[in-house]
């Protein structure tokens, strides 16, 4: 230390000169210790530690927040939405959005809202006006139609809703008077179940599969990959169409959901397992499967435990990545009338109304359902990206996290520089990784 | 004369496509109950593959050809998948050279001990954790509970090697191969783990078949020795004489680089 000129001493504050990681090849042995340092007897996971880097990204932890608000809407509809999916009224056809107001006679007051009337202007085009001589408040856990929760549980509650013969609308109705709020909530129910269901049965059925060509090899490999391929070499949306033509008219909405995931996840997995076959066809040439075998593990359980786990730092995030696809896929199936039929709602069908320009520009709120379905993809891929970030054991250490980014004083920390430049410094700091 | 725990006869084994090129070639040799037999050779003598297709592991490139693995009198050189799965693990274990590439990664060394357990034997979760402690102690952990609960990158590579040989005889095997155990070890624990082996011999009544290419290792441990080269066996004794009075000019030329 009395050795250092007091010239550079002064550069460097006392209080930042502690600070390990100013440099770059500092963050990373220091954010991997710091974490293991806090409690000797236990150290941090790896779970925790990736936990820790996602915890850091504030735009991901926001998409997770967004993501539960939304799942969460989904879960609770009936009691959430005033009015069921179904519940419509011709004479509020194309009703604008409620206004909810606060203020009566200059004073604050419970919420409430004003009554509408339909007129018709010059045009002879219809146009709601407010009717300011009637108010209903909006009532709280308002008694209204029953349901049943999940199918289970009776209940006859909504969180609001507001006296008849005036009905609430926050994001305005569609042609049929129905409430568009209530149906989002609904179609997110469809809309949103459909992604987890369909990557869940398409990610299974991609890592059986690929597991299996890609640690048995030879002929079997050979036949599953060439039926993979015969099934990517159709383009994604045409298959979709053509496997829909081949379901029944007449099913009921319940078994034409069904067909759909099937048909998604059908679509889906040949590109799971082409990636899978490839990770296992490197893994099974790993020593810990030798010695698995030499210890008698069967092949279905060496699979299962020593080949398909180190798949998974890829999957989690692909998988994540992959959602959207689901959900894009559904909408686009209903939106041209192949997906879930009316009155049931989904995001996709609710969007028919809106292929007209001029319904938009009569009725601009019909677009709701497109601002939810860009949100939800726009979260799942945010969050994929993270984790894919998170998880890539390369840039451990090196994300522009808060704390790198404050002890950026001399030159350029890990914070300042883009994920290209992060890995080839990582690789010639560690040459032999 | 007990009867031999495992015997080779006249095994030759060759590459599937050009049969003629022969890896192991009509070679022989047995390995009594409770004894270390070190198989010797330079970098491709065929050391390995000789362990591998005792445990009938050879890769689909290699095939056995002829002769006779006879294994407590049964020959298992052309035993199906299914008794050989029976047999490995629980009747022949194996160790390999580097424990780092043979642990998984991704599981803790108290979960791929008790994988061989839950294999092998009948026992509940909760007996399988006490066994499987009690073997990590056995091995000569320190501190079985702490081995049991952590992953292998986090344990030193002689603490590895001791997991990795727990994991191998946890099911009691009666022999176990271990194919170079102390070539990534330095010279202080390359003794240790042989006195370890020694002790295991005594205390699971096992046989070991020590695949080196180290004759100290040999002189050291070792009750036979089965010197190879390019696949054939060149001398086979006991210890004593052939590190002793190498008669083969191989051997002696083994024991010269030891030397220097």
């Amino acid at each position: 230390m009395n050795n250092v000129p007091k010239l550079f001493l002064m550069s460097f504050p006392r209080k930042r000169e502690s600070t390990v990681d100013a440099r770059l090849p500092r963050p990373v042995l220091q954010t991997v210790q710091d974490g293991r340092g806090h409690d000797k007897d236990k150290p941090l996971s790896e779970f925790q530690l990736h936990l820790r880097d996602f915890n850091k990204n504030r735009p991901a932890v926001a998409c997770v927040w967004v993501l539960g608000v939304l799942y969460a809407g989904a879960l609770f509809a009936d009691f959430i939405a005033p009015y069921s999916f179904k519940d419509e009224d011709r004479s509020y056809s194309y009703c604008p959005p409620s206004r909810i107001q606060l203020w009566h006679d200059g004073k604050i007051s419970r919420p409430f809202i004003y009554g509408t009337k339909l007129t018709y202007n010059d045009l002879h085009a219809r146009v709601y006006v407010t009717d300011q001589t009637q108010s209903y408040p909006i009532r709280f856990f308002y008694r209204a139609e029953s349901y049943r929760w999940l199918g289970l549980i009776p209940f006859s509650r909504h969180l609001f809703g507001v006296d008849a013969p005036s009905r609430i609308y926050l994001f305005g109705a569609d042609a049929r008077g129905r409430d568009v709020f209530s149906r989002i909530l609904y179609g997110a129910q469809v809309s949103l179940s459909i992604g987890l269901i369909g990557v869940a049965i398409s990610f299974s059925l991609g890592l059986l599969i690929g597991g299996i060509a890609g640690y048995y090899g030879g002929w079997l490999d050979n036949i599953l990959m060439r039926l993979c391929e015969m099934l990517m070499m159709v383009p994604g949306f045409y298959l979709l169409l053509a496997l829909r033509a081949a379901v029944p008219d007449n099913f009921s909405s319940l078994q034409v959901y069904c067909a759909i995931v099937v048909i998604l996840s059908f679509i889906a997995w040949a590109s799971w397992a082409r990636i899978i076959r490839g990770m296992c066809l490197s893994l099974r040439e790993r020593e810990y499967v030798l010695a698995a075998k030499t210890m008698g593990v069967s092949d279905f359980k060496i699979i299962l435990v020593h080949l398909l786990p180190h798949t998974f730092s890829y999957t989690i995030f692909a998988v994540m990545l992959s959602i959207p696809g689901y959900i894009l896929g559904e909408s686009g199936l209903s939106l041209i009338g192949l997906g879930i039929q009316d009155p049931y709602a989904s995001w996709g069908n609710m969007l028919t109304d809106a292929m007209s320009i001029v319904r938009i520009q009569f009725a601009p709120w019909i677009l709701v359902p497109a601002f939810f379905i860009f949100i939800t993809v726009l979260c799942f891929n945010i969050i994929g990206d993270t984790l894919r970030d998170c998880l890539d054991p390369m840039l451990i250490g090196l994300l522009p996290t808060k704390q790198n980014v404050k002890s950026s004083i001399v030159g350029k920390s890990a914070g300042d520089l883009t994920l290209d430049q992060k890995r080839s410094i990582k690789s010639t700091e560690n040459p032999k990784s | 004369m007990t009867p031999d725990l495992l015997r080779i006869e006249h095994l030759s084994v060759s590459l599937t496509d050009t049969p003629e090129k022969r890896i192991i070639d009509d070679v022989s040799f047995s390995v009594p109950p409770l004894s270390i037999v070190a198989l010797v050779g330079g970098s491709g003598s065929g050391k390995t593959t000789m362990g591998l297709s005792i445990l009938r592991l050879l890769s689909p490139a290699l095939n056995i050809e002829t002769g006779q693995i006879i294994f407590k009198g049964e020959d298992i050189s052309q035993a199906g998948q299914q008794r050989m799965n029976e047999l490995r693990g629980k009747e022949i274990g194996m160790v390999f050279q580097d424990p780092l590439q043979a642990l998984n990664p991704v599981f803790t060394i108290g979960f791929q001990v008790g994988e061989v357990l839950k294999r092998h034997t009948f026992l509940n979760a909760e007996q399988i954790k006490k066994r499987t402690v009690d073997l990590l102690a056995q091995v000569g952990l320190d501190d079985p509970a702490r081995a049991f609960r952590s992953y292998p990158h986090e344990l030193s590579g002689g603490m590895r090697q001791r997991a990795m040989i727990a994991q191998a005889i946890a099911a009691s095997p009666s022999l176990l191969i271990a194919d170079e155990p102390t070539s990534s070890l330095d010279v202080t624990l390359q003794a240790k783990i042989l006195e370890l082996f020694k002790s295991l011999r005594d205390h699971f009544k096992l046989s070991v078949i020590l695949i080196t290419h180290d004759l100290g290792v040999v002189a050291h441990a070792a009750d036979h020795v089965v010197v190879l080269d390019h696949g054939r066996v060149v001398e086979s004794g006991k210890v004593q004489d052939v590190v002793h009075h190498p008669r083969h000019a191989y051997t002696q030329q083994l024991m010269k680089t030891l030397k220097v």
